[in-house]
Formats: C-alpha cells, sequence, structure tokens
C-alpha cells in the first residue's frame, strides 16, 4: 500500500513536472503562472462536462426573473417577500446543481495545490544562509551527549536546542550549495530541498517515517530510509524555509495568490470561450 | 562648450531638444560627469588631520592631495537634523524651519518630532468596534525648502540619494531617494528595544529607549512572550498591536528556539539573530503590517535575558514609504538582504542603559556597519552618471559612546577598558578611509569625489541642567517636591511665576504672553528679557572646574533673517567645550543639582557653540572658497553638473574654477 500511495504520489509529480517543462529556465512566476491559467481553464471544462448545463441555465434564469420581480413589485410587499422566498430556494437548488462539479474538481485541485505549494511556496534551501531543522521524537529524546548528526552538502551549527515538552530538537546548518542535503541521525536517513535547478522543482522540507497517504497532498514531504533501528530516531523533521513572494502588479503576492487570481480570471475566460454555463 | 552654449546655438533644433530630454547631452567645459559625495556623520577634521598624519587613513590623505582638505561651517545648533538640513536646502533654520531634534507647537508644551509627523485619516466610518478609514494616514515630511537636487533632476540628471538623513517620508519625484536618519522604527520611536527577562533586577519603569517586559517560565522550559508593536488606530483608544512568540529554552546547551509566525529560529548564548520577520494583526484574518527585528540572546542561565531590536520597517514589504520609488527598498532588500530601516540604528540607548555592554553594543553597530557597507557596494557599483550621494552614521553614534575612551578627563575613562575598547575610534575612521579608497578608484577628469560631514566632536563631561539653573537663576520657580521636579514635562513648573524654560538640547523659550498657553512675558519685554538671559548664560560658571557653561547664547531673532515660524526657540544656547546639557533637563525635568558629571556612556556630544565643532570637507577639486559652509554643498554641486538654474540657497565652493 505504502509502495502504491509514494507510486501514485509520483504520477502526479511527474505530470506537473512535465507541464512546468518549458518554464524551467526562467522566473518561477511564469510557470506558477501558466499553471494557474492552466488550472482555470481544466476546472470550467470539468465544470461542463459534470455539470447539468440545461438546468443550470434554466434556473439562472428563473433567479433573474425573481430578482426583477422583486423590482417590478416593489410596492407589494407580499409579493416581494414571496419573490424573495422563492430566490432563496432558488438559490439552494444552484448550489445543488453545482456541488457535482464542484466535488469534482475539489479533488485534483487539492492535489494540485500541495505541488504548487511544493513548488513555489518557499525560497530555495541554497539561497539562505542557514537553515532551522527541527526533529521530532515519538519516544524519549536522544541523550544529549550522544546525539549525533551527519551532514552531505551542509555544515552543521551547533547549538542543539532539546526541547524535552514538545519531544523535538531543534538546531542549524548552513547549505553547502545547491541540491538535496542529506541528514542523517539516529539510524534514519532523509533527504531535503531540490533535486532539480530548474524553476519549479519540488522542494522537499519535510520528512516522516510513517504512512505516505498525506504526501500525495503534501508532496514537500519525503519519506525518510531506516537504515538501522534505534529507540532514538526522529519519527518525523521539518526544515524552516521563508515564504516565497512574487512581485505581481505592484503586490507581494503569495503563490495562492497567484493560483486564486489567475485560475478565476482563466476559468472566467474560458466560460466564455467554451460557452459554460454557471 | 557648455550647456548654456549649447542652448544659445542649437536653439529649436529638434535634435538638441531631444539630447537635453534624454540627459544624454553632458557637460563638455570643466565640469562635471559625475559627482560623488560621501557623507559621514559626524567626521572631525581634527582627528582625520590625526589619523591622516599616523598613516591610518591613506585615502584620504591622497584625496586631499588632490584637491583640498578643511573644515565645513556647521548649523547652528548643531545637530544632525538641522545640519543635514542645512545641507539639503542650502537655508538655515529660518527657511527650513528645523531647529531642534524636537519643537514644541505654540499652544502646548508638549514636544514633537521636529521632522516629520503621522497624519490621521480624514474621514472613518465605525463598524462595530472598528474605526475603518475611508482616506489614507499619511506621514508627513516637515522640513521646508526646496531640495538642491531639483535642480539637477529639472536637467534630466540622474540623482541617487542613498540613507538620505531627514527626508522621512522621501519626497515623490525624479531623485532615488532611500531615506536615512529620521526614519522612525514600527512603534513611531527613532528606535525602541525589547528586552525580555526573568531578572526582577532588570525591570524599572524608565522607558526611555526601550522596554523591558518581565517574562516567567511555567515550568515547560517555555517563555510566552509578547511583542509589542505598533498602535491600532481603527481601534478605540488605539492599542499596541502585539505578535505573540515562544521561546523554548535550552539551558544545558545555553540556547533557545524562538517560534514566531509559524517559524522556528535557533539562537545561541551570545549569538546576535538574523533578520526576523513578524505580523501584526490589523484585522484579524484581513489586514495586517510587517515588521522586521533581530534578537540577542545575551544570557540564559541563570536569568533570561533576551533583547530584541527596535522593530524596523521591512525593506521588502515597506508599512510605511522608505523609497522612492517606492518599490526601490524593495529592489534594495533582495540584492543585499534586509538592512536596518530606522535612521539611528545603532542601539546607543540600550548601551546607556546598561542593557548591552560595550562589547555587545559593539557586535551591534557593527552589524549596522556590515550591512551599510553592502548597501554601499551595490549602489555604488550601479552608479553611472550624476549625482551619487551615500551616508554612513557609525562615526557619529559610536564616537558619541565611546569618546570616553580617547578623553582622559571623561567621568568615565577609569572605568572603561581602555585596553579593549581604545581603538574604536581609530577602526571606524579606517572603515571609512577605505569607502573612500573605493570611491576614488572611480575619480577621473569628469568625476568629482567629495567628503564631508555636518560637524565634528568635542567631549561631553558635564552635564547642565539648564532649566534648574532657570530656577536657581529666578528665572523659572518650580514647585512641588523631588518626585515632581524630576518628571518630564515641567509638571512641577509654576508657570505663572516662570518666564524661561528649556527644551531639546539648544534652545530656550520665553514663556510669552499669547502664545504659550500661560504666557506671562509680555512680547514688548522679550527682547531686555532676552538679553539679560544671554549675559548671564555666558557669564555662568561650573562651580567644580571654573569653566564657563555657555560659550555663547544666541538670539534667534538676531541670528536667523526674515520672520521665524512661530514655534521657534527663542534662544539657542552653545554649550562650551566639555559641556552640554542633560538628558534630564531636555524634556522639562528640574534635578537639583545645576551641573553634574555625565556618567552616561554617551560621553562624546556636538551639540555645542557651533564654532568648536566644525564639519569636514575633503575634495578631489580644490575648494576656492575659504568658509564654505554645508549650506554651499548643494549649489556648488549643481555648478559642478552645470544645471540650467542654480539652487537657490548657498555659494559655490569651488568658485569659477568649474
Amino acid at each position: 500500500m505504502s509502495d502504491f500511495l509514494d507510486f501514485i504520489n509520483r504520477i502526479f509529480t511527474d505530470i506537473t513536472t512535465i507541464l512546468l517543462l518549458p518554464f524551467g529556465g526562467l522566473p518561477p512566476l511564469w510557470g506558477l503562472v501558466w499553471l494557474s491559467l492552466l488550472a482555470g481553464v481544466c476546472m470550467i471544462l470539468v465544470f461542463k462536462g459534470f455539470s447539468d448545463q440545461e438546468a443550470i441555465g434554466s434556473l439562472r434564469k428563473k433567479m433573474g426573473a425573481q430578482a426583477l420581480g422583486m423590482l417590478l413589485f416593489i410596492s407589494n410587499p407580499v409579493t416581494v417577500l414571496s419573490m424573495a422566498g422563492r430566490l432563496i430556494l432558488s438559490n439552494f437548488a444552484y448550489l445543488w446543481l453545482i456541488l457535482k462539479p464542484i466535488l469534482v474538481i475539489a479533488i485534483p485541485f487539492v492535489i494540485l495545490m500541495g505541488q504548487l505549494d511544493a513548488r513555489f511556496g518557499k525560497i530555495s534551501p541554497s539561497q539562505l544562509e542557514r537553515i532551522t531543522v527541527t526533529l521530532v521524537y515519538s519516544n524519549d529524546l536522544p541523550e544529549r551527549n550522544s546525539f549525533e548528526v551527519k551532514c552531505e552538502n551542509a555544515n552543521l551549527m551547533e547549538p542543539f536546542v532539546f526541547i524535552p515538552t514538545l519531544g523535538e530538537v531543534s538546531f542549524r546548518i548552513r547549505p553547502g550549495g545547491p541540491g538535496l542535503i542529506t541528514l542523517d541521525t539516529g539510524g534514519v536517513s532523509f533527504t531535503f530541498g531540490e533535486a532539480d535547478t530548474r524553476a519549479g522543482s519540488v522542494s522537499i522540507r519535510e520528512f516522516d517515517t510513517g504512512t505516505p497517504f498525506s504526501r500525495i497532498i503534501r508532496p514537500w514531504n519525503a519519506k525518510a530510509s531506516i537504515s538501522s533501528i534505534s529507540s532514538y530516531a526522529p519519527s518525523k523533521g521539518r526544515i524552516d524555509l521563508p515564504a516565497r513572494r512574487y512581485d505581481v502588479l505592484g503586490g507581494r503576492w503569495s503563490w495562492l495568490t497567484v493560483l486564486l487570481v489567475f485560475s478565476s480570471l482563466s476559468a472566467l475566460a474560458g466560460a466564455v470561450v467554451f460557452r459554460v454555463k454557471i | 562648450m557648455n550647456r548654456r552654449d549649447f542652448l544659445r546655438l542649437a536653439a529649436l533644433s529638434p535634435a538638441a531638444l531631444f539630447a537635453l530630454q534624454t540627459g544624454c547631452f553632458r557637460p563638455t567645459g570643466g565640469g562635471a560627469r559625475r559627482v560623488i559625495l560621501l557623507g559621514m556623520d559626524g567626521m572631525d577634521p581634527s582627528l582625520v588631520r590625526g589619523f591622516m598624519a599616523s598613516g591610518d587613513m591613506p585615502s584620504m590623505k591622497r584625496l586631499a592631495a588632490m584637491g583640498s582638505f578643511g573644515e565645513l561651517g556647521t548649523s547652528n545648533p548643531p545637530q544632525s537634523p538641522v545640519a543635514w538640513s542645512n545641507f539639503i536646502t542650502g537655508f538655515g533654520p529660518e527657511v527650513h524651519g528645523i531647529f531642534d531634534f524636537i519643537h514644541r507647537m505654540p499652544g502646548s508644551i508638549s514636544p514633537v518630532l521636529s521632522t516629520s509627523r503621522v497624519v490621521g485619516p480624514s474621514s472613518t466610518v465605525r463598524i462595530g468596534k472598528w474605526s475603518l478609514p475611508l482616506s489614507g494616514a499619511k506621514v508627513e515630511l516637515l522640513r521646508k525648502g526646496e531640495p538642491f537636487w531639483k535642480s539637477i533632476t529639472d536637467d534630466r540628471i540622474p540623482v541617487s540619494l542613498v540613507k538620505l538623513p531627514v527626508e522621512f517620508p522621501p519626497e515623490a519625484g525624479r531623485a532615488r531617494i532611500l531615506s536615512g536618519l529620521g526614519t522612525p522604527d514600527m512603534r513611531g520611536s527613532q528606535g525602541s528595544f525589547t528586552f525580555f527577562t526573568d531578572d526582577a533586577s532588570s525591570i524599572s519603569d524608565d522607558t526611555s529607549g526601550g522596554i523591558v517586559v518581565p517574562v516567567r517560565d511555567y515550568g515547560d522550559g517555555s517563555y510566552k512572550i509578547d511583542i509589542v508593536g505598533p498602535e491600532n488606530s481603527m481601534l478605540p483608544g488605539a492599542p499596541k498591536m502585539k505578535a505573540k512568540a515562544t521561546v523554548w529554552a535550552d539551558r544545558n546547551a545555553r540556547s533557545v528556539r524562538i517560534d514566531i509566525d509559524g517559524h522556528s529560529h535557533v539562537l545561541g548564548q551570545g549569538e546576535w539573530s538574523p533578520w526576523i520577520g513578524m505580523r501584526f494583526e490589523v484585522i484579524p484574518g484581513i489586514s495586517s503590517v510587517s515588521a522586521m527585528g533581530r534578537f540577542f540572546l545575551k544570557e540564559i542561565s541563570p536569568r533570561i535575558k533576551l533583547y530584541l531590536s527596535p522593530l524596523n520597517i521591512d525593506p521588502e514589504n515597506p508599512a510605511l514609504p522608505v523609497s522612492n520609488p517606492p518599490e526601490w527598498s524593495r529592489t534594495l532588500s533582495e540584492r543585499v538582504g534586509p538592512f536596518y530601516t530606522q535612521g539611528f540604528p545603532e542601539d546607543t540607548k540600550a548601551l546607556s542603559r546598561g542593557i548591552l555592554t560595550d562589547e555587545e553594543y559593539l557586535q551591534q553597530a557593527g552589524i549596522v556597519l556590515e550591512e551599510r557597507k553592502k548597501l554601499f557596494h551595490h549602489t555604488f557599483s550601479e552608479f553611472d552618471e550624476g549625482l551619487f550621494f551615500f551616508y554612513f552614521g557609525s562615526l557619529d553614534l559610536n564616537v558619541h559612546m565611546f569618546y570616553r575612551t580617547m578623553d582622559p578627563a571623561s567621568p568615565l575613562y577609569g572605568t572603561t577598558d581602555v585596553q579593549l575598547f581604545g581603538n574604536v575610534i581609530r577602526d571606524l575612521y579606517r572603515e571609512m578611509d577605505s569607502i573612500i579608497g573605493r570611491a576614488m578608484e572611480m575619480i577621473d577628469d569628469r568625476t568629482v569625489l567629495m567628503v564631508m560631514s555636518d560637524h565634528g566632536f568635542a567631549p561631553f563631561r558635564r552635564a547642565f541642567n539648564l532649566n534648574s539653573w532657570l530656577a536657581a537663576e529666578g528665572y523659572a520657580s518650580v514647585s512641588g517636591g523631588s518626585f515632581d521636579r524630576n518628571r518630564e514635562l515641567f509638571v512641577a513648573t509654576d508657570w505663572a511665576a516662570t518666564s524661561a524654560y528649556g527644551l531639546g538640547l539648544n534652545c530656550l523659550y520665553l514663556n510669552e504672553q499669547g502664545r504659550e498657553p500661560d504666557g506671562i512675558v509680555p512680547s514688548a519685554e522679550k527682547y531686555s528679557l532676552l538679553s539679560r538671559l544671554k549675559n548671564d548664560l555666558e557669564a555662568a560658571t561650573d562651580s567644580s572646574t571654573g569653566e564657563r557653561i555657555v560659550r555663547e547664547a544666541f538670539i534667534t531673532s538676531e541670528m536667523y533673517q526674515g520672520i521665524l515660524p512661530e514655534y521657534a526657540p527663542d534662544m539657542i544656547v552653545g554649550y562650551n567645550r566639555g559641556m552640554r546639557s542633560s538628558w534630564e533637563t531636555t524634556l522639562g525635568r528640574y534635578p537639583e543639582e545645576v551641573v553634574l558629571d555625565n556618567d552616561d556612556p554617551w560621553s562624546g556630544t556636538h551639540c555645542v557653540a557651533p564654532s568648536i565643532v566644525p564639519g569636514t570637507l575633503v575634495s578631489s577639486r580644490p575648494v576656492t572658497l575659504s568658509n564654505p559652509e554645508l549650506k554651499d554643498i548643494g549649489k556648488s554641486i549643481a555648478s559642478l553638473l552645470e544645471t540650467t538654474r542654480l539652487p537657490a540657497g548657498g555659494r559655490n565652493i569651488f568658485g569659477n574654477d568649474v
């Protein structure tokens, strides 16, 4: 099951990577906008395919008539209230009609959000002077005297902060350069960072030794490899990366804002082009 | 051929017009294509002479030999906001309106910052407890007068002014400006630190320069801290916004982890953190402002002592404008990393209050200098033509704090580790020399390099309580006991029997009828009273040393030409060498002693008579004017660049040799 879920995750990741191939050499915003626009178009097409367009069309006309009726009979409160009530019911009917396509869209949208967060959400570790790493232990913390971490492509910085209350140990590393960073401690080895230097590459910033299900929607979370069994092995871990912001129209936007704005714009444009009733 | 000849001959030629518009026409006579001006606040000409002679400033020596080296007349009073305003406008306080760091408005005794003010929105709408603005609040620059560079940018000549003093907020226009001195922190002050500690002996009511916040460990090794931010004007009473953080202490490792805004930062004892961003919620979930600060873990055991720098405006996402064009600060931050935006970045108050030791303060000052150097090297590497101005404040603030290391007569000389800190000032001058050396690489026939300072330095050994002296001499009357006398803002003053008071570092005001809230001095008697005050002040001596306290007292109506603004002081007190007004008297306290030793590490000053603390002027082109002043620099630069119009104020220090 674990392997299957990892396989699914790899598929989603690879599809997204292929879509971003033309933009690998450009600033990350290009790839993010491209995917957002594509998402909007896909959403509107899915909406068209999974919704009862006729029912939506006639319901919208009905709602329009009810709203107009309220204006025309404004002097007759009883009629207005009656129209208002029907309009409210029509709204519920509308929500019911769009529920199915929205549910269908929701799943790939959530997966897409995970992919975008992993690729565009944080600043790359190689661009930072120092990074805080936090290891989480399900059991007791390791003994301070025997605690050891080995690094590849990074330099370890003391001190190590032991927080028994949280079951965490935090420390800093100094990245050595582009590419992946590997840490080895307590028989657990985990790799984070970006394997690929092209814009829009997945940046791993968390690891765990447990179930991979969450990795489908959190592709920044990688599976750690266990080289030996130790009661002082961390069960989870994370690296702290600052959020990346994008200069758009004079503002500093997060990846989520870029996604929402550009996917909405392309969805609206797609609705016009493909004659989708929403 | 110069620009004026070209105009005459080319007349309405389209090509000529095009050339002028694009700025691609450059002077072909003796004028300059580039002017580099390094503003090194507080650079003292006597010290420079000494360091040139000792070989510590070889670049300065070469530059002086190339052109000229001399003194630069400062402002009166010789305070940085006044001096730099003189430089910017070409006129004195009678035009630009800045007389001191703080002013008081007629009708009120409350001090206000002299350089800028916040103007709230003109209209708001109430929704529940929220007062939502319908128009924007704004920050106003209070310095008046046209800046000299307007005549340069009018000719489409590029101008870059980096860390320009007394230019917050930066004025819109063609000049690229990054605001410097006068830029507040996010609390609206000139720099207010926060010190988190569970050490009861550190906790006091003293809020000057920062606040001490008591914290406690609830048994799990964590301290929950509230970081106090700016006021939230959308709520009644404008309460201060707070950002929450958790500090996890590991005493065995002598380190902490600070969790704030979903991020974790590890810090060892004795370490300074990088810039850490934090957000303050104005309307939860809808609107917030960002700030940044640096933590320093002074101690973890037995007591936690965690220092947080003043909350700076984040240059990458500024809550208040710090540059023109507005996006320039973001670009700079992306290129060189985040940097201090507050005007006084060195935390001298933390040193004065004993929050930081000398060594810790120097670490912080070192961070400031390194950031400033990075900013300089980046902006200088982009400079191609026109005017480039860059400001360094490191000399000023650090000489203020470490003058005692070179002044055996300082009350603190015996308690200062001169072995360890004796070279601080020399090392700083050497740093400035290396900057000058870098700038000199660009000097050619058409490039002029100038290094200037706004004032020099003098020792601050004895503190003069001006208000206490006024009371002792019968010019003021004090009621209440010792407690009231030591409260700020003239709480102890009996205004009905007070004819004069001091406010700010050098200013004296008459309690004039019709101007002050409880004025008693008739306008007709002002001048005679001022004359008497002048004589008495200039005759006053320090009973311990026998030295005169005041070198010269200046009646402002005689000193400045034209009609002065209503808030202008009546007298500027020019203290003698070794003296200065006490910190207590500047804000209206009446300590018992009139003159006492200055036991604050702030041991150097320039707020004395201007003749004691001239600035420095070094130029790669010989200066022909015998007594150049700050006011002359702007016109001189415009002359070098052969602008169509020269600024109104000042004189050309290069004479006709352009």
